[in-house]
């Protein structure tokens, strides 16, 4: 029987040949594609009554470097992070323009106090004094489009957290649904490797929105959890809830109850601090720039709009008006009380007294705004007054620069500078994420398939095959010999 | 793990990832050498816009004072032009009527007040003169005149006088008339009280550019004229000592008149060279301010030239060595 034994292992080496072969064929397939785990095969010795009885398939393995996956998830996850802050501050850094721009802030600061005293040199000039309403006007709008933008920015974040959730959501159902379906073929004892490469795609897309931990668990199942050490998955899903707005104004924070976080079953979930449970991906970053970064910015900006109109409050400036009576800029069309100055940057305008633009009078910028008859068409010294009022070193009443006197204009190049500043951090924080993130997948690249070492196995799988089909034909032979005696 | 192996896409990621960064740097250079301003000031000001917003106002105030430096030089300019044109005529009157001695001049006496009443209607005309659409006498009242109709105030003057004896009954009256809230302010003058507010020419120079008409200087200059042109309307008539008296007077007055407007003009001119310090400062910071920015937001077109073409270099590198690789495959060497 020895010859029909031979005859099994010539098969059996046939057909573990031809696995190679497709394996190998598998495998050069997919040699662009992202995220395939390279097939390799495991070949042992069968053994029957204690002797070597041919080759068996053990399994098809992914050959997939686990620590890299998941260095390389953590990076993408800290990379979308890093992003979602810094887009964030690139947009508030073009809202509010930067000095060398006419059109920013700081610039119609500029032209406000340059139309004031080409206006004091001449104040019979009703083209002059326009030009100083105009440039006041065009300052407070600034300011209004600035403040709009902000709180846009707030609003597409809560819309993106939405839809980063339901994302989260639909990805956990999907693992959940792929680790029965795993563990039902494993059970079965069939090819899986199709399945674990769809499993860690979905994976991935969970990975940037949450840094996850893949943890295995029996019949090839996995469990998910996240880096602050939340359960994502453990034999069932969680649902993240989250309840989006559909509008967004200054005075909403999570803090007042205008805007929802996440919770899973009721219990509120973290995204910022130390080991927050759902910190460190795109997620994280939606909700910074809702509660954090854009409230900061339009804080800043609400200061720089206090001290603006307060510093023409001064009832010495104007000896028509008493004091108390709202200045040169308007908080809406009211006086500024401290306790509005929540949203200011967006209601700040023009004092409508001498507006054209909406029935005010325009030369009483000259006369003052509480005089009843004209004066003297020469009498420059409220213009003058206020060019000075806006270069006088006043200390800002709120803001990170209160408590340090500045002109105006300063006030402007320092929100700014440290605009600037904080994007250029970020800048740099996103740049390093991006070097990690793509250090590490070049890492995961190399893992993946070479086609010159699938053409080696394959000369290999031909001499294999070839050198079987000739036993196969030996043994042919040799059963033809003992058949024509 | 040693890697056996090197997956395909491992090094046409690192491949495709570099030549989109050389080609970003690319374009961005160009841009820069074409535009002559750096693309990423941020950076170049490394994140601290303060010293640029600080120039870019300076730049911009300092352009604004240069036209109202050039408007006040302006109406200064007009101002001494006035003020010499009245001093001269005064000064040629004097003369004149200093050469009137007795009964025998009388005729000389006749053309020289006519000559004075002509000579105080122009003098009107000249301090209601305006600059640019604006009168430069009349104080903070820019859009009227400074005076009124020349006749008219010698008329009011005529009226005020009533009927006086003697030379000195005439300069009393007329000083009077003439004084700080007589007849002259109340009538003739038809600017502000308040002189006109002080020009900013420069970050802290500030000069009174417009005189009024109710200076003290121009005062006794219109007196001098409107006392010499009384005798033409016909004060005195009755007795001619009188009218030579008065006369001879009111030449005086000239006199002491025309030395009052130099020191006018020369307080004037004053003013003008404050004005033409200031504009020569601000010409001189708006130079050094502007080569300070362009040391800021310039890009360099040697440096930005010599950086292209390295970046031209590389990429022409990569595409070679992308090329090399992909011909490197075992597959092209079976078979």
């Amino acid at each position: 029987m020895s010859i029909s034994g031979s005859l099994n292992n010539a098969l059996s080496g046939l057909a573990a040949a031809s696995r190679s072969a497709q394996l190998v064929s598998n495998n050069v397939a997919n040699a662009l594609t992202e995220g395939y785990g390279r097939r390799e095969i495991t070949l042992s010795g069968r053994v029957l009554d204690g002797g070597g009885a041919g080759v068996r398939v053990d399994a098809v393995t992914r050959a997939v470097d686990q620590g890299v996956l998941r260095d390389r998830r953590f990076a993408d996850a800290s990379f979308g992070y890093a992003l979602g802050k810094s887009t964030f501050l690139e947009k508030l850094s073009a809202l509010v323009g930067t000095p060398e721009q006419d059109q920013s802030i700081s610039g119609l600061f500029r032209s406000l106090e340059s139309s004031l005293i080409t206006a004091a040199s001449r104040p019979d000039s009703d083209t002059r004094l326009s030009a100083v309403a105009a440039a006041a006007s065009e300052l407070a709008k600034a300011m209004n489009t600035a403040s709009d933008g902000i709180q846009e920015e707030r609003l597409n974040a809560d819309r993106s957290i939405a839809l980063l959730v339901e994302r989260l959501n639909d990805g956990l159902q999907m693992v959940q649904e792929i680790n029965a379906a795993i563990s039902r073929l494993n059970g079965a004892g069939r090819d899986v490797t199709g399945l674990e490469d769809e499993r860690q795609k979905v994976i991935d897309s969970i990975a940037e929105i949450v840094p996850v931990r893949e943890v295995p668990r029996d019949d090839g199942k996995v469990s998910l959890y996240t880096e602050g050490g939340a359960i994502l998955l453990d034999d069932s899903p969680v649902t993240v809830d989250f309840t989006p707005v559909n509008f967004v104004t200054a005075d909403m924070t999570l803090g007042s109850g205008a805007l929802s976080g996440v919770s899973v079953k009721g219990v509120p979930m973290a995204t910022s601090g130390n080991f927050a449970p759902l910190g460190g991906g795109t997620l994280a970053a939606a909700f910074e720039v809702r509660d954090t970064l854009a409230p900061n910015a339009q804080a800043e900006l609400d200061a720089v709009a206090r001290d603006l109109v307060e510093r023409f409050e001064d009832p010495a400036i104007d000896a028509t008006t008493a004091a108390g009576a709202p200045g040169l800029f308007t908080d809406g069309p009211g006086v500024l009380l401290a306790p509005n100055e929540v949203g200011l940057a967006g209601r700040i305008s023009l004092n409508a007294t001498v507006d054209p633009a909406r029935g005010g009078t325009l030369r009483l910028l000259r006369d003052g705004f509480g005089a009843t008859i004209p004066g003297p068409v020469g009498d420059a010294t409220l213009l003058s007054n206020f060019a000075d009022a806006l270069n006088q070193l006043r200390a800002p009443a709120s803001g990170s620069q209160a408590g340090f006197g500045q002109t105006g204009h300063s006030l402007s190049a320092n929100l700014s500078s440290n605009i600037a500043g904080d994007l250029a951090i970020a800048e740099r924080g996103t740049g390093f994420a991006a070097a990690e993130r793509q250090s590490l997948r070049e890492l995961e690249f190399s893992g993946g398939v070479d086609t010159d070492q699938e053409m080696q196995k394959l000369l290999l799988i031909e001499q294999s095959y070839a050198a079987n089909a000739r036993v196969i034909q030996t043994i042919d032979a040799l059963i033809g010999e003992l058949l024509s005696i | 793990m040693t890697l056996t192996s090197i997956g395909d896409l491992a090094q046409n990621f690192q491949l495709r990832r570099d030549t989109a960064r050389v080609n970003s740097d690319l374009s961005r250079l160009a841009n820069e050498l074409s535009s002559g301003l750096k693309s990423d000031i941020g950076a170049a000001v490394g994140g601290d816009y303060r010293a640029l917003a600080g120039l870019e106002r300076s730049l911009e105030t300092l352009d604004a004072y240069g036209v109202a430096a050039a408007e006040a030089a302006l109406a200064t300019e007009a101002s001494q032009n006035v003020l010499q044109r009245i001093g001269d005529g005064v000064g040629a009157l004097a003369n004149s009527l200093l050469l009137v001695q007795g009964l025998p001049d009388s005729q000389l006496l006749d053309t020289s007040t006519r000559d004075a009443r002509s000579q105080f209607a122009a003098a009107v005309a000249g301090l209601n003169s305006s600059v640019a659409g604006r009168s430069i006498f009349a104080g903070q009242n820019f859009q009227g005149p400074a005076l009124d109709d020349a006749e008219t105030t010698l008329g009011n003057l005529f009226a005020a006088i009533g009927t006086p004896a003697t030379a000195n009954d005439v300069l009393t009256a007329v000083d009077a008339w003439f004084s700080p809230g007589g007849g002259f302010e109340a009538t003739a003058y038809l600017g502000s009280g308040a002189p006109a507010t002080p020009v900013r020419v420069a970050d802290g120079i500030e000069v009174a550019a417009l005189r009024q008409a109710t200076d003290p200087e121009i005062v006794e200059a219109l007196k001098g004229l409107a006392t010499a042109a009384l005798l033409d309307f016909g004060v005195l008539s009755g007795t001619p000592d009188e009218r030579i008296a008065l006369g001879r007077a009111a030449g005086e007055r000239m006199l002491t008149a025309q030395d009052g407007l130099i020191d006018l003009q020369s307080e004037i001119g004053v003013v003008q060279e404050r004005i033409s310090r200031a504009q020569a400062r601000n010409l001189a910071e708006q130079s050094s301010y502007d080569i300070a920015r362009s040391d800021i937001v310039s890009a360099d077109p040697y440096e930005t030239a010599t950086r292209l073409q390295s970046a031209e270099a590389q990429l022409r590198t990569l595409y070679v060595v992308t090329g090399r690789l992909s011909g490197l495959s075992l597959v092209n060497y079976l078979r």
